[in-house]
């Protein structure tokens, strides 16, 4: 039998020797965290961080490693469970979104103060643009509110190395440390060689210390003072950081601060424009605490410094001589939107003119632009899915109460309810419940009677709905809650939720039922239906509207119950219902409008509408759609 | 190699399977690969972009008016997204309509020396049984025109690597038919 030192010696040869895989930026921040040997790793799926934890699970199995993973239900549960495991000693790491960050800003705060003991690493992905996010907030501006530092990776390769010193900086200076990978790193792909993966040995070992993890205020204040000493220390340390470099030109009449993506669409830029050399680059691997001398000594080298940062103006704002900085407070740089080597090139093209800098005239873009905006392309949003689920229980919903209810949805895929008109708010993850709720308060104040039907997703309801729904039913609140249960996280691209049992790693965990909660909550209403009974679904979506209205009436919940089509077509393959359309179709267009599924199409020619069937998966539920009666099963 | 090219579509046409073909050749060919892709709401029938720079790039994003290549698998994303392709550059549409550019484009690509190829992916694809590898027709065509630097064997021998098993025998058969449409 091979000695411990052996296996692992050909575990680590077999796998790393310059091994090379074009990966995700995700999975090469996924293979960063395997590397720096971390113990337990915790998310909560949202893009653009979705495919950390995931790949962390693929090397895990690989590897053989015991690393503990989870998805939690929310991203403060997770970030408390990594949290925890620093607390013994161990390292830790905990994934979100930006918007994420929100819901776990209360340990973050806290947790700066108290400090770690195992390195504990905040993976946040940014979003600007925002692509699929419902803010562009700048987490680095969070790293400077909770007054911990922060990492900034320009690619995917250096995002899996700056992983690893943001677990030796966390473990130094016990703190927590976030690496901010913006959307243009978390979904790039870049060939990554593979490094060993070292055995951490730490057995768990929490030390007690209740001025540390139980502090009290008396407390609070001496470790705020710890903290400030912690981050000047750490300032001074990036001053030296490998992640800040110095790029030299020839022309100081300007020079760049630059940082992240910004950094590299400007070195890209500036190459393809043959200026690469000419003006001074700083650039900043470590924008929070900013090294105040390197930015300094920069500034004062150049006549004017113009400053790329995404999504917001956080080494910016650092500077503290501003009188020569040119960025997002005098609007050289736009304030909202990413910034894209279209926009970077016209902030360049704007201040080379000024300079005199003549530069090789390229293409027109405009030109083409006017082309195509006079043909009128038809505007490609994004739609639900053929087959479903979700789509069937927003048209029962509307056929049952109409466009005068009101409609508060939620985060996930249903938010495309919003082009049934389904959808009315979409405020965050829960809130389609507390929207619900104040909506009732506020009419009911008035004494009107308004109906509202609120939904929300399995893994959202899971996620912050629960305390939601239990503070509706406390205060009387009277709506009808549709939760739409397929079963799986479909929009971050299916994760298993807490109500499948189904463990990060494939493994079968303790599940925790959708319909016990909402009953624990004190829900008496609570029913459970295929939405593919559209018929069926409408009268159950009545009754519960009735149920609001009776004198011991209050919130009415049905469980849309239908698996996702991309995650378990089964039922579909072995039931299919095959459409046609007959040539009673006048074209009215009611299907494709209130309905809305991508494989009912308008044949122009025709004026009749005609079923895809290259993207049509037989669920038949559009025979309800048509009011006239044209869209009917196939004989075969 | 030095090559800049964005392959263009909507959610479910292969996008990111395509784009994987051309990076995991690059890859084996020894160059550095960089790439941007598009994940999340817009994988729900939106449009799908996806960059791809090999060879000496730092930043994912290809700059509009710079890209070498372009490959759409949608007549109407090839007008969204041919604002990329540079002076001299080249592009492949999937299209059943052969020359269906509009006139006043068709006048901006000649005045820009853009070569503009469009293919019957789809039949291509249909015709062998499986809609879904019309993504492949289309890499083997613009393979078969010599200006696209990867090599026939090289791509045929990543998409045998990477396709998953069921659906191996047919996209090579698909890119075996795309190629064999050169003209």
């Amino acid at each position: 039998m091979p000695s411990v030192a052996e296996s692992l010696a050909e575990r680590i040869d077999g796998l790393s020797e310059l091994r090379q895989e074009v990966l995700l930026g995700n999975e090469a921040i996924a293979r960063g965290i395997v590397e720096s040997g971390c113990h337990v790793v915790a998310s909560y799926p949202g893009t653009p961080s979705s495919e950390i934890l995931p790949a962390v699970v693929r090397f895990k199995k690989e590897l053989r490693l015991d690393t503990h993973v989870e998805w939690s239900i929310n991203e403060k549960v997770a970030y408390e469970v990594a949290l925890a495991a620093s607390y013994t000693g161990k390292r830790a790491a905990v994934i979100m979104k930006q918007v994420g960050l929100n819901v776990a800003a209360d340990p973050l705060m806290s947790s700066a103060y108290t400090g770690v003991k195992g390195g504990f690493v905040i993976i946040c992905c940014d979003d600007p643009g925002p692509h699929s996010s419902q803010t562009e907030q700048d987490t680095r501006f969070f790293a400077m509110f909770a007054k911990v530092p922060a990492l900034d990776p320009s690619s995917p390769r250096e995002a899996k190395e700056m992983v690893k010193a943001a677990f030796e900086l966390s473990e130094k200076h016990r703190l927590p440390v976030i690496l901010r990978p913006a959307i243009r790193v978390s979904h790039a792909r870049q060939n990554i060689t593979f490094a060993p993966v070292p055995q951490l040995e730490r057995l768990a070992d929490f030390e007690k210390d209740p001025g540390r993890w139980a502090a009290t205020p008396r407390f609070r204040y001496v470790l705020h003072k710890e903290l400030n000493e912690k981050l000047a220390t750490i300032e001074e340390e990036f001053e030296a950081s490998e992640f800040n470099v110095l790029h030299e030109g020839e022309d100081n009449r300007l020079g760049f601060i630059a940082a992240g993506t910004s950094y590299v669409v400007l070195t890209d830029t500036l190459r393809e424009l043959s200026l690469e050399g000419r003006f001074p680059i700083l650039r900043i691997g470590t924008p929070h605490p900013l090294p105040q001398s390197l930015a300094a000594d920069f500034v004062s080298g150049c006549d004017q410094v113009l400053v790329l940062e995404e999504p917001d103006a956080v080494i910016e704002l650092q500077i503290l001589d501003k009188s020569k900085v040119l960025g997002r407070y005098n609007g050289v740089v736009p304030s909202a939107g990413e910034l894209t080597p279209e926009v970077v090139y016209r902030i360049l093209a704007v201040q080379m003119e000024k300079l005199g800098v003549d530069l090789a005239p390229g293409i027109d873009p405009d030109e083409l632009a006017k082309l195509v905006a006079g043909l009128e392309l038809p505007i490609r949003r994004p739609r639900l899915c053929p087959g479903c689920g979700h789509r069937a229980a927003f048209f029962a919903m509307k056929r049952a109460l109409g466009s005068k209810a009101i409609y508060p949805g939620d985060i996930g895929c249903y938010t495309l309810g919003l082009n049934l008109k389904a959808v009315d708010t979409c405020l965050d993850m829960g809130g389609a419940i507390t929207i619900a709720s104040g909506l009732y308060q506020a009419y009911h104040q008035d004494s009107e009677d308004v109906p509202i039907a609120a939904t929300i997703g399995d893994s959202t309801f899971l996620h912050a709905g629960v305390p939601a729904l239990a503070s509706a039913v406390h205060n009387q609140a009277r709506f009808v809650l549709v939760i739409l249960d397929n079963s799986i996280t479909a929009m971050t691209g299916m994760q298993p939720t807490a109500d499948s049992g189904i463990l990060a790693d494939g493994r079968q965990g303790q599940r925790v039922a959708i319909k016990d909660l909402v009953r624990a909550c004190g829900v008496r209403f609570v029913e459970e239906m295929d939405p593919y009974r559209v018929s069926d679904f409408e009268t159950l979506v009545k009754r519960a509207r009735e149920h609001t209205r009776q004198p011991d009436g209050a919130v009415a919940v049905i469980i849309a119950k239908r698996p996702c089509v991309l995650y378990d077509p089964t039922s579909l393959q072995e039931n299919p219902v095959r459409v046609t359309v007959t040539e009673e179709c006048d074209g009215c267009k009611y299907c494709l409008l209130a309905f809305e599924c991508p494989a009912l199409v308008l044949d122009e020619a025709l004026n009749r509408v005609e079923i895809d069937r290259r993207i049509c998966v037989n669920c038949g539920v559009c025979i309800e759609a048509c009011p006239k009666a044209c869209i009917v099963e196939a004989k075969e | 190699m030095d090559l800049k090219m964005i392959l263009a579509g909507v959610g479910g046409q292969g996008v990111l399977f395509a784009t994987r073909v051309f990076s995991e050749t690059a890859l084996a060919l020894g160059y550095d690969v960089l790439g941007s892709e598009t994940h999340g709401m817009s994988q729900r029938g939106g449009s799908v972009v996806s960059h791809l720079k090999i060879d000496g790039y730092e930043s994912p994003l290809i700059r509009q008016g710079t890209a070498d290549v372009l490959l759409s698998f949608d007549e109407d994303e090839a007008y969204r997204t041919l604002a990329f392709v540079r002076r001299g550059g080249l592009c492949f549409v999937s299209s059943p309509h052969g020359d269906f550019w509009d006139n006043g484009v068709k006048a901006y690509l000649t005045k820009n020396n853009i070569a503009a190829h469009s293919l019957a992916a789809d039949e291509i694809a249909l015709e062998l049984g499986s809609p879904r590898s019309a993504n492949l027709a289309l890499i083997g065509y613009a393979v078969s025109v010599p200006e696209v630097r990867f090599g026939y064997d090289e791509i045929k021998a990543t998409i045998e690597r990477i396709s998953p098993s069921r659906f191996k025998e047919v996209n090579l058969r698909a890119f075996e038919g795309g190629y064999g449409r050169k003209q």
